[in-house]
């Protein structure tokens, strides 16, 4: 068969070679009759609609949906320096001691990133007035005053915002004692730590404070539990909301403009000991480190309920009748409150033998249950603890005092403002690397105002208005997490962009070729129609 | 002062009380040789506030006062309670997930905290109720802040039984709860957990109640491994009870006797005391182990049905024309109300046209019916008929319903297994001595001693597993690549007519195969000669060919007259 047509086909073509030959006339008068210019302008307009007007479509239809954000202003943030602003005042009797104390300040707050604007007090003569009388001295806000008065011995820090001094107090220790107060290396240090992992503060106390402290947010809950491991042997009548509401709920009402608290409370039972507690003379005790092993246990049915606040737990452990009395050791010493850093506090209550062996319930001190808890309290939200460096006037109530409540406050600020700048930055960095990442409006617009609130904090804290600077840093915070955590942000990002191309290039790759072909043509046409 | 801590004092003692809590377990052997077991451990608080509690589970506390709700019931259940041989259990409830809550009057936006209970009701138990949408949810006709759901496709077992057992106050240490062994419990043939907070009020003052419950069938001979029909606790829960809950007022064992009249049989204890001449009583206090010797064997007893049972099934086939069919049988000697509730999903939509209420096989009226059509996607069909069921009658309801196509991305993971239409709810007032256990008051023992002519059961009919049309699920990408071939097909030839024009034209050199071959052979080897001899190679060798010194072949192209010869030569020879 093969060779039968390689035999027949070689004679028609030369069939028609030969025809072709004769009529070559013919062909130039058709030639001359071509449509070239339509047949080249139809290419031209084919390569036109494809390339400049359906790639560009096609790509920006498919492209990932990303609000503008601004990336200029948050990058911006970061060379901006935290500067807070302070009044002090100062009053002694000499005006050239108070010339030299002002003098004195402004030195040593030089370098810090407080901008204090020391003047003297128009106050009236301070020896007149009791200690009591002068504790109803009103000081504004955040500021501070310094009073000379002979009614103390040392340096006393008020209820108030006052400190007083003795006439003839060093003045170094006087400048050691206010920046203490004002807790310069506290912010420097939790504002470094978090910019710059690893980096922190020389004083070793700022350090434990704020690992101490839980982490940062507009809301808590606050869960007590007791917990009775012996239900059947030991009744406890208690009810925790009492002493809650009575020792507590005044500290958390003085704290509502920094989070909202909400208190709870709740029974457990039957939780026994994982590590039986070794017995020292008369007593148990349990090794702090060992705390774990209550925790642990403990932590699988406390259940922190619905919420995604941060849960800051007290439990309170009745212990069994058998490890009467159990105590915590530590530095030599024994207590039975523990404190685990971020977490909340464990407290061992020790029933009196007495309840154990008869039907008698057991009715504990709230008092003594209480006061291991407020301190725990303090600690864990970031109270300045100043009791080592200097004598404080003691407390009445479980408040806190002015200037602590004011270092509160810029601790927050500092501690949401520095934790906007981080979470915006780090998005801003994560858009630009992950090209997949759809942002939506209401992403975009979270980041827009997280910056402009952001921004705010710094003009309010620099004009030295912290209830403003809190609520602007709350705003902030809270907008910069919303954004950072929006769902939304993961929608496309397993959506690979070779996916598309794969989809895509069976259309294209067929109707391109053609296309991209006839440009040469077309380029022959427009050089010979316009140039020749 | 004094006076204020003597006020302390008062509130003090007051409020030490305000919780109780409960462990009961009923057994009930079932006429057909099977077990059955009802566990209920009941916590009634008086305080509405759930910031504070003693023995009131803390994080489900946390849900309720979170999403304001004032009523919920949750029930897991795996197998199907068979009314006919089993008679009505404590709590009626289908296979899977089910879910109903009702929320406080005031509640501004009820779908948001119905949502908001259901994600977190699936965190706390480890269900998957967090599936549950608008789609699946229906709000009662009558009630704004009701709402129900049951997700059938649910699988229950240990992952739920765990974090159930945490809610109880002595978790699974003490008491009533040591029985459930989740080896145990899911070796059953029937069992139900279920969770049930309600407000009970009377005159103006509330309390407020939590019932966990579980629901257990075992089979006797399966469980007596002597092919007998005896049981007893070890060889049902695979352990005796050794520690009663300290936190519990009261715990106790109730004995369904009354099957003894016709079975009689042993028990190893003797009752504390009887009730109602059947229900032996236990106070349980220390270790205790109850045991019964059954001596004869099964027997079927058919008359132990009870007055009020349903059946349901499909009708069709292939994919056209599926029809559902509800019945309900009525063995009373009088007339039954009955309120049937229908919800049946979006995908399958009902013809409301071929609704047909028959009973003994005459058409009837229902008394009152509320349709709400379903809508694609949003919301599924609603059909509430209330009857009245003729005495010892069938009444039977039967709807046309269309399979649909679903988009690709709604059909869940392993489509063909089928997609499952969650059961139907039937509601009736029987007389009260034809219900196994009612629940008008907290505890089971006030409730067996309840009176009252009549009592409001809910039946729950079966499930049943439908098969929609279900497409390839490459079909996509193919369906892309057949449009975009296409396209391409269209495409070359309408730009090749639009932009070339085929025209007759004198030989002119074209290269064919040969000649190309030749060019590439001579390339290659001028690329292997160059890298010795520097490019001089042989390129001087190709001889080129002039258009009219060259002749046409078929497969070849152009080729020399020398080549044409020899093949032509060749194949002569």
């Amino acid at each position: 068969m093969d060779t039968l047509v390689g035999d027949e086909q070689p004679s028609d073509t030369v069939e028609t070679l030969t025809n072709d030959a004769s009529s070559d006339e013919i062909w130039e008068i058709i030639d001359k009759e071509d449509d070239e210019d339509l047949r080249n302008l139809s290419a031209a307009v084919y390569a036109f609609i494809l390339l400049v007007i359906g790639i560009p479509l096609w790509w920006r239809m498919t492209e990932v949906q990303r609000h503008s954000l601004p990336y200029a202003q948050i990058s911006q943030l970061s060379t901006i320096d935290v500067v807070i602003s302070t009044d002090i005042f100062v009053y002694t009797k000499n005006p050239y001691v108070t010339e030299h104390i002002i003098e004195q300040i402004h030195i040593t707050f030089n370098s810090t990133m407080f901008n204090i604007s020391a003047q003297p007090s128009t106050f009236i003569n301070s020896d007149d007035h009791t200690l009591n009388e002068l504790e109803m001295v009103i000081t504004p806000l955040g500021s501070l005053q310094l009073i000379e008065t002979t009614n103390v011995d040392d340096i006393i820090v008020g209820i108030g915002r006052n400190i007083y001094f003795p006439p003839n107090t060093d003045i170094k220790l006087l400048m050691d004692s206010l920046k203490r107060l004002l807790q310069t290396d506290a912010l420097s240090d939790s504002m470094i730590s978090m910019l710059n992992p690893g980096n922190h503060s020389d004083d070793q106390q700022v350090v434990t404070e704020r690992q101490r402290r839980v982490r940062p947010s507009s809301d808590y809950n606050v869960l007590l539990t007791v917990v009775n491991p012996e239900p059947d042997k030991l009744h406890v009548s208690w009810k925790p909301e009492i002493p809650l509401n009575r020792y507590l709920q005044p500290l958390l009402d003085q704290l509502k403009l920094i989070s909202n608290f909400s208190v709870q409370s709740q029974w457990l039972y039957l939780i026994d000991l994982v590590q039986k507690p070794p017995k020292l003379n008369t007593t148990f005790v349990l090794d702090k480190n060992h705390a774990q092993y209550i925790i642990t246990p403990l932590e699988k049915k406390l259940g922190s309920g619905v919420s995604r606040n941060p849960c800051i737990h007290f439990v309170v452990y009745v212990t069994p009748c058998s490890y009467i009395p159990l105590y915590f050791h530590e530095n030599n010493q024994l207590t039975t409150a523990m404190m685990s850093a971020r977490w909340g506090g464990v407290q061992f209550l020790n029933a009196n033998q007495m309840s154990c062996n008869e039907s008698v319930s057991f009715i504990p001190d709230d008092l003594s249950i209480m006061t291991p808890i407020v301190t725990q309290f303090h600690s864990l939200i970031g109270v300045p603890n100043m009791s080592n460096h200097m004598s404080l006037m003691p407390l009445k109530s479980s408040t806190l005092r002015k200037w602590q409540l004011d270092s509160m406050y810029r601790l927050k600020i500092i501690e949401q403002y520095t934790n906007t700048r981080i979470t915006l930055t780090s998005l801003s960095r994560l858009l630009g690397e992950i090209s997949n990442i759809v942002i939506i409006e209401e992403v975009g617009k979270a980041v827009t105002e997280s910056v402009e609130a952001a921004t705010k904090v710094l003009q309010c804290i620099e004009k030295g208005q912290l209830e403003e600077a809190l609520e602007y840093s709350k705003i902030a915070f809270e907008t910069s997490e919303f954004a950072f955590t929006h769902p939304s942000l993961l929608a496309l990002l397993y959506f690979p962009d070779d996916q598309k191309y794969a989809v895509y290039i069976p259309l294209f790759l067929p109707v391109m070729i053609p296309v991209l072909m006839s440009l040469k043509g077309v380029k022959n046409w427009i050089q010979l129609k316009y140039k020749i | 002062m004094n006076a204020k801590s003597l006020v302390f004092l008062f509130m003090f003692i007051g409020h030490a009380y305000s919780e109780t809590y409960n462990e009961e377990l009923f057994i009930k052997p079932l006429a057909t040789g099977y077990v059955y077991s009802f566990f209920q451990f009941t916590v009634i608080r008086e305080d509405d506030s759930f910031k504070h509690s003693t023995l009131f589970p803390h994080s489900l506390g946390d849900i309720i006062d979170r999403f304001y709700v004032a009523e919920l019931n949750v029930d897991l259940t795996s197998g199907l309670w068979r009314h006919k041989s089993w008679g009505y259990p404590a709590v009626d409830a289908p296979s899977g997930a089910e879910i109903s809550a009702r929320f406080h009057n005031d509640t501004q936006d009820v779908d948001k905290n119905w949502y908001g209970l259901t994600n977190a009701l699936s965190g706390l138990l480890c269900t998957s109720l967090n599936f549950i949408n608008s789609a699946n949810s229906y709000e009662s006709s009558a009630d704004r802040v009701y709402r129900y759901s049951n997700l059938p496709r649910e699988n229950v077992c240990t992952e739920n039984l765990t974090p159930w057992k945490k809610l109880l106050p002595c978790d699974s240490t003490r008491g009533l709860s040591s029985l459930l062994n989740s080896g145990r419990v899911h070796n059953a043939n029937y069992h139900s957990l279920g969770i049930h907070f309600r407000p009970l009020c009377n005159a103006g003052k509330c309390k407020y109640e939590l019932r966990q419950t579980v629901s257990l069938v075992y089979d006797s001979v399966f469980i007596s491994f002597n092919n007998k029909y005896d049981w007893s606790l070890r060889k049902m829960f695979g352990t005796g009870l050794f520690k009663t809950c300290p936190l519990a007022d009261y715990s106790k064992i109730y004995l369904d006797t009354s099957s003894n009249s016709s079975v009689p049989y042993l028990i190893s204890q003797e009752p504390d005391y009887i009730l109602k001449n059947s229900i032996a009583v236990y106070n349980l206090k220390g270790i205790f182990h109850l045991s019964a010797i059954v001596p004869r064997p099964k027997i079927v007893v058919s008359e132990l049905r009870p007055l009020l049972y349903t059946d349901r099934f499909i009708t069709g086939f292939g994919q056209e024309y599926g029809g559902l069919v509800t019945r309900i049988y009525n063995d009373h000697r009088s007339s039954i109300n009955a309120t049937v509730i229908e919800n049946i999903p979006w995908f399958l939509p009902i013809y409301y046209h071929t609704l047909k209420v028959t009973s003994n096989g005459v058409r009837v009226t229902p008394k009152a019916l509320i349709y709400k059509p379903g809508k694609g996607r949003v919301r599924i069909y609603y059909l509430e008929i209330v009857l009245e069921l003729a005495p010892r009658s069938v009444t039977e309801i039967s709807v046309q319903f269309d399979y649909v196509f679903l988009k690709w991305q709604e059909y869940p993971p392993d489509a063909n297994h089928g997609f499952y239409i969650g059961s139907a709810i039937v509601k009736a007032t029987i007389p009260r001595h034809a219900t196994s256990l009612t629940f008008d008051k907290s505890l089971i023992i006030d409730n067996l001693n309840s009176t009252g002519s009549d009592y409001l059961i809910c039946l729950k009919t079966e499930n049943f597993i439908i098969t929609l049309p279900t497409p390839d699920f490459s079909m996509p990408y193919n369906v892309i690549c057949l449009a975009c071939t296409v396209v391409a097909l269209a495409f070359g030839p309408i730009h090749n007519i639009t932009t070339k024009r085929l025209k007759l034209t004198t030989a002119k050199y074209v290269p064919g195969l040969a000649s190309v071959a030749q060019k590439l052979y001579v390339w290659l080897e001028n690329i292997f000669w160059s890298k010795k001899k520097n490019k001089t190679g042989k390129a001087a060798v190709v001889k080129v060919f002039v258009p009219e010194e060259l002749s046409y072949h078929p497969t070849f192209g152009h080729v020399s007259e020398e080549f044409m010869k020899d093949k032509v030569d060749f194949i002569a020879s």
